[in-house]
């Protein structure tokens, strides 16, 4: 059996539940657990794979190319709980399980199952769920952080006078993700399909909507190289461990990948804003010189060293 | 000459700097260069032994004169920081008095135009990871030529150690002094020319030679 994490509502209103005839308000409080489920299975996994299936209503997530997938998303959803989570994906979604757990008359569980060692284990997250605070987001010092994500959707809508374009997500659910017209023009080749970006985000750590800035179109076979950078990079909270992780990323890439060298262009790209520490400008400039005459990334180098030099002469 | 600080005891700790060290002996004649970084209220040193690469919180028992390069911005520490701890799980430098302009770079692998393998002192050390770290060339290593070596047979000696050919290195064969380096961070129009060095290295070794009767007074 593979890892998963399932979650399955087994009466509703107090009455018992079947796939086969649901009322509205259970299919309701259904769908929104999945649809969380499904939001922080997709910010970790790029191979996820769900299964609906009778038997009361479950869902459940598996990673079948990369088990550790689950394991990561079980481990986001306890730091939720526990309180600590930075991560406000994982924090909005736990909350939105946790509230219709809560439900009075709904009876749901909420299982992780990891049977990869010779204990079979199995981890009953609803009773935890059930019992914890409120889920929030931990605070930090400051008000908003800035990260880079790996996001994926369906483009639906893109223009404007002020240019941006959409992902829709169903049930109400979107975001807007703001780009030069240049972009714009360049993303329209993609309207109606389901791409992968790689996005700017500005995260509140209060409950104001983030904001999303477009910075690369992204290959369906870099998507997973990219996802799980970001998580680890972004999970150390100490700028300089970060950095030495973006050394050894990079190192690693160069050596025993032969889209080394592409990898490191895209980062040259994204980290090129200047809300961004100039350490991690500086540091991706000193990772990419012994390179900087490579066509792949000349041009990239250059931008970045231009961004550089405008934030340092700023100080 | 206030700039030069005793780091030991001087050190303003609420400034976060990347610096230059010398170790002093009785004459307060310069023998060695290390990196001196303080970062979070705690000072690093960065620097080649001889021997090894050492990375590590300063010890009282090593009694650094440093002083800070503009070329590194406090906001540019952490990159400095993950860039040393890099190196120092990567580099392997064999020690010589060889300094052509190589550079330490992606995460410690040391870049050269010429094949050298991994050999220089404790000052090519620092000038190499400045080369490495920044986007400009720090020292302009050509003006230093073998004359300014004077320990003469040293190439020699050197080649027959490690099995090198001595024609092939002889233009990377230059000796820059723990107290040349120290000067460099006075100045920050790089890359750093040696007539400029030696203009500015007179009120240095002033300040030493105050420091030395101070001492014997």
């Amino acid at each position: 059996m593979p890892n998963k994490i399932e979650i399955i509502l087994k009466t509703a209103n107090n009455q018992p539940v079947s796939l086969k005839s649901m009322t509205p308000e259970a299919l309701d409080s259904f769908l929104a657990v999945v649809s969380s489920l499904k939001s922080i299975a997709t910010s970790i996994g790029s191979n996820t794979v769900f299964t609906i299936s009778e038997g009361s209503a479950s869902c459940a997530v598996y990673a079948p190319d990369n088990e550790v997938e689950v394991d990561n998303m079980y481990n986001g959803i306890e730091l939720a709980i526990k309180g600590k989570s930075r991560d406000k994906n994982f924090t909005t979604n736990t909350k939105t399980i946790q509230d219709q757990l809560k439900r009075t008359g709904y009876d749901y569980r909420f299982i992780y199952t990891n049977d990869k060692y010779e204990t079979h284990k199995v981890i009953q997250i609803h009773e935890r769920l059930r019992e914890a605070k409120k889920i929030t987001l931990k605070r930090t010092k400051s008000e908003f952080e800035y990260k880079l994500r790996v996001v994926s959707g369906f483009l639906n809508q893109i223009g404007g006078n002020t240019p941006n374009y959409h992902f829709d997500y169903g049930h109400g659910n979107k975001i807007t993700i703001s780009c030069t017209k240049e972009e714009a023009i360049d993303i329209k080749k993609y309207l109606y399909q389901d791409i992968f970006v790689i996005l700017f985000c500005k995260e509140w750590t209060s409950d104001k909507k983030s904001e999303y800035y477009h910075k690369q179109i992204l290959d369906k076979e870099k998507v997973s190289v990219f996802k799980e950078f970001f998580q680890a990079y972004y999970i150390k909270e100490d700028i300089v461990d970060r950095l030495e992780y973006l050394h050894e990323f990079i190192y690693e890439n160069i050596k025993n990948n032969i889209n080394g060298i592409d990898i490191l262009s895209i980062l040259l790209n994204v980290f090129n804003t200047d809300n961004l520490h100039l350490s991690e400008l500086k540091t991706l400039l000193v990772i990419s010189k012994p390179f900087k005459n490579n066509s792949i990334i000349e041009r990239e180098r250059m931008l970045l060293v231009e961004t550089y030099e405008n934030i340092r002469n700023k100080k | 000459m206030f700039e030069i600080v005793r780091s030991n005891h001087e050190s303003d700790i609420n400034v976060d700097f990347v610096a230059i060290g010398n170790l002093v002996d009785n004459h307060f004649e310069s023998t060695h260069s290390a990196f001196l970084i303080q970062y979070d209220e705690t000072i690093y040193v960065f620097h080649y032994t001889g021997w090894e690469i050492e990375f590590k919180s300063q010890q009282t028992d090593d009694d650094y004169y440093h002083k800070i390069t503009e070329t590194i911005t406090p906001d540019e520490i952490p990159a400095f920081l993950a860039y040393a701890k890099t190196i120092k799980k990567h580099a392997n430098p064999i020690y010589g008095y060889f300094y052509s302009g190589e550079y330490y770079n992606t995460n410690g692998e040391h870049f050269g135009d010429k094949n050298l393998g991994e050999s220089m002192t404790c000052v090519g050390f620092c000038l190499n990871v400045l080369k490495g770290f920044l986007e400009e060339d720090y020292i302009a290593y050509t003006d230093w030529s073998e004359d300014s070596h004077n320990d003469k047979d040293f190439l020699e000696r050197f080649c027959a150690k490690y099995n090198k050919n001595p024609d092939l290195i002889k233009d990377a064969h230059r000796r820059i002094t723990p107290r040349e380096c120290l000067t460099s961070c006075f100045l920050k129009d790089l890359p750093i020319r040696k007539h400029v060095i030696d203009k500015k290295i007179l009120q240095v070794n002033n300040h030493f030679t105050q420091l030395y009767q101070r001492t014997n007074n």
